[in-house]
């Protein structure tokens, strides 16, 4: 870890380029500061490789806390050097992000979740911390300071489609999850109820996870095309061999098996003493599920949801081939015009909103577990 | 149908009772009749169906021919539910809700009768301190929170808690260490001289069986092969599988574990009463022969003291009486 770190203070920083093509002039730690920033960054790691020696929870939790200051102030420190390497009037001038930031995050990041895993702070205290390093991300987003960023150079170029790349994949993610929850509920109930309905159900699920996404749209392409030249009114609602229905139809298609599978299992798993004890004691059918059998489910479908969000947010950019539109289209424009900056405006909110996402539905299934009684040792 | 007597002193009655699962036969025409008030146990080896049978009395599994009558009603002409509420159901302690707290868990069935919420709370107070656990420290506590003990109590107190005249209890501490199981089994026999419920308890374990029952129902293959109280099947197991199930050889230990001291000591002359030492080793007169016998094995000596339960001296047990029943009686 602090290998990583020393490393990365010799790579170049940020990198300066007077306009988006031609190439930037690397910066590093030592140039852009000079020995009192170098000094400054080395008692830093020193510090924490000193609290890591010896790591007793009072030692964690302050290496927590100054890794969390410099995650938090990482963006303002990019704020500081726009500030200083950049003239004011010089338009078209940007500061990329270097190698070296980039390792920094990356060990940054790293450092927060062994230290997060090891003290095991309660769910929505974790989650807590992520919103707030996310709020300082985005207070200095909003100051301006960044603006010089090449990031954000290719953000202001076109904010409104932006705005409707991120509100449009948001929602046809949330479709995909809400549609595949209920299928899959639906389906999992039926295979409670036949039980030969499971395998065959199953194996048509894992065919349909195996073929790959761009497989999937081409062969949606041919048949949703035929349909809507054969019955206006699908044509009427959007319907097209492209755009947004085969990409939402290939969605919920890899959202089913891990959906179906949890909510199956999670349902299956429940303890048949208790759901026994349940009728026992004269519960009728529809007590047992609602008041045993659902909620003592409800973790493990959680995670289901979880598992599907995060991949419906990552597939959904791949859809922005086939004209589904969504943050992938800022990314095959990037590839295409080879402006990685570009790629990264649509690349950084995917990863940010999985991530964020996946905190999220972890931190409530725990917090139900707990909340259940049943967490683990440390609850 | 107005053939329900609540005062006929037979509460169950299985008449030829079978139950097939496909072509196996897991229960074989058995009759058998409780009478009100009787701590009933079933015991054999696994897959003998005595738990089948238990199950059968509230319809968790329907029987597939006979008739099964509680209070000289067919159970087939209630509807299953209400049935079930009106009789007590406790398993193994895995059968505690683990997303509701121990009041919760307690409170189920009187929920499920629609108690109001005061009596409710009152009921459960009530429970928790019949069975001896400290209601500020257990009513909020979750399952997983409980030892072995504690959780089986819950699960007794719940099949408690809407007073039903049946308790059907399916090895109930099957999961327990022996010290713990033990302390349950006195608590329930406690609890039974006070409530005088109509139990059938079902355990494979033929100690427990010989402790607890007032009957014993041995059961084999799907069939009854024997019934009695316990002083009966040791004198007089019907045939080799009851035998084996007595223990063999063992038996004469058994037979003594049901026997309490005070039945073969001799109580205390006058002259004794004037303070002789005897051996420092003394036994309770509510422990059991077999107690007795262990301590006299284990510090080699032919007699012992015996007190009673205020620990004053009462009597003293020689080895050839606890040997050799004798019938006199100073």
């Amino acid at each position: 870890m602090v290998l990583a770190a020393t490393v990365a203070l010799g790579l170049p920083l940020v990198s300066v380029q007077p306009n988006r093509i031609m190439p930037g002039e690397g910066l590093t730690l030592w140039s852009l500061g000079g020995p009192l920033a170098l000094a400054a960054v080395l008692l830093l790691l020193a510090a924490l490789a000193w609290l890591a020696w010896r790591p007793t929870r009072r030692a964690l939790t302050l290496s927590l806390v100054l890794v969390g200051l410099c995650l938090a102030l990482l963006p303002w420190a990019l704020v500081a050097v726009a500030a200083e390497q950049l003239e004011p009037g010089m338009t078209s001038a940007r500061i990329g992000l270097g190698a070296g930031w980039w390792a920094l995050l990356f060990v940054l990041l790293l450092a927060l979740l062994e230290l997060l895993n090891r003290l095991a702070l309660a769910p929505l205290l974790r989650w807590g911390l992520t919103l707030a390093l996310a709020l300082s991300l985005f207070a200095a987003l909003m100051s301006g300071g960044l603006d010089s960023l090449a990031l954000m150079r290719e953000y202001h170029g076109r904010s409104a489609a932006f705005h409707a790349a991120l509100r449009y994949h948001l929602l046809l993610v949330a479709a995909v999850v809400g549609v595949s929850l209920l299928l899959a509920a639906t389906l999992a109930l039926a295979m409670r109820r036949w039980s030969g309905l499971r395998r065959g159900t199953f194996s048509v699920l894992s065919v349909l996870q195996t073929i790959p996404s761009l497989a999937l749209f081409g062969l949606l392409l041919a048949p949703l095309a035929y349909l809507a030249a054969r019955f206006t009114w699908l044509g009427d609602l959007g319907i097209r061999g492209i755009g947004w229905a085969p990409a939402f139809i290939a969605l919920v298609a890899y959202s089913l098996l891990p959906m179906t599978r949890n909510a199956y299992v999670a349902l299956d798993e429940v303890a048949s003493e208790v759901t026994d004890a349940a009728r026992g004691m004269g519960m009728s059918p529809g007590q047992v599920f609602w008041q045993v059998r659902l909620p003592l489910a409800l973790p493990v479908m959680l995670e289901g949801i979880r598992i599907t969000a995060v991949q419906a947010i990552g597939l959904a950019a791949v859809a922005a081939l086939i004209g589904a539109g969504g943050l992938g289209t800022f990314i095959f424009q990037g590839l295409g015009q080879a402006a990685m900056d570009l790629v990264l405006l649509g690349a950084l909110p995917i990863i940010l909103i999985a991530l964020l996402v996946d905190g999220l539905f972890s931190a409530l299934a725990e917090q139900l577990r707990r909340a259940q009684g049943r967490g683990d040792a440390h609850g | 149908m107005a053939d329900r007597d609540a005062s006929a002193p037979i509460i169950i009655e299985l008449d030829a009772v079978t139950k097939r699962f496909g072509d196996a036969t897991a229960v074989d025409a058995i009759t058998l009749a409780i009478p009100r008030g009787e701590l009933c146990v079933l015991v054999g080896t696994s897959g003998c169906g005595k738990s089948t049978t238990l199950r059968m009395i509230n319809r968790l599994i329907e029987h597939s021919a006979g008739q099964i009558r509680i209070d000289g009603q067919q159970i087939r002409e209630v509807d299953e539910q209400r049935l079930r509420r009106r009789i007590g159901y406790a398993i193994q302690s895995t059968g505690l809700f683990p997303h509701w707290t121990v009041a919760r868990n307690i409170g189920l069935v009187p929920r499920l009768l629609r108690w109001p919420a005061a009596r409710i709370a009152a009921r459960v107070s009530e429970l928790l301190a019949l069975l001896g656990l400290d209601e500020g420290e257990f009513a909020g506590k979750y399952p997983h929170q409980l030892s072995g003990g504690q959780a089986q109590r819950v699960g007794v107190a719940r099949a408690l808690a809407a007073d039903p005249e049946i308790l059907l209890m399916d090895e109930p501490f099957g999961a327990l260490d022996p010290i713990t199981r033990e302390s349950l089994q006195d608590e329930l026999l406690r609890l039974q001289a006070r409530l005088h419920k109509t139990i059938v308890f079902v355990t494979h374990d033929m100690d427990e069986a010989l402790k607890m029952a007032d009957r014993i129902v041995v059961m084999d293959e799907g069939r009854i092969v024997q019934q009695g109280s316990a002083a009966e099947l040791l004198r007089a197991p019907a045939n080799a599988f009851v035998e084996s199930l007595l223990g063999g050889r063992d038996r004469g230990l058994k037979h003594a574990a049901l026997t309490r001291v005070a039945e073969r000591m001799r109580p205390l002359t006058d002259a004794q009463r004037g303070g002789q030492a005897l051996e420092a080793l003394s036994v309770a007169a509510d422990d059991s022969l077999r107690q007795a016998l262990s301590l006299m094995l284990w510090h080699g000596v032919d007699s012992l003291l015996v007190n009673d339960a205020e620990g004053q001296l009462v009597g003293s047990l020689l080895l050839q009486d606890a040997v050799i029943q004798r019938n006199t009686t100073p």
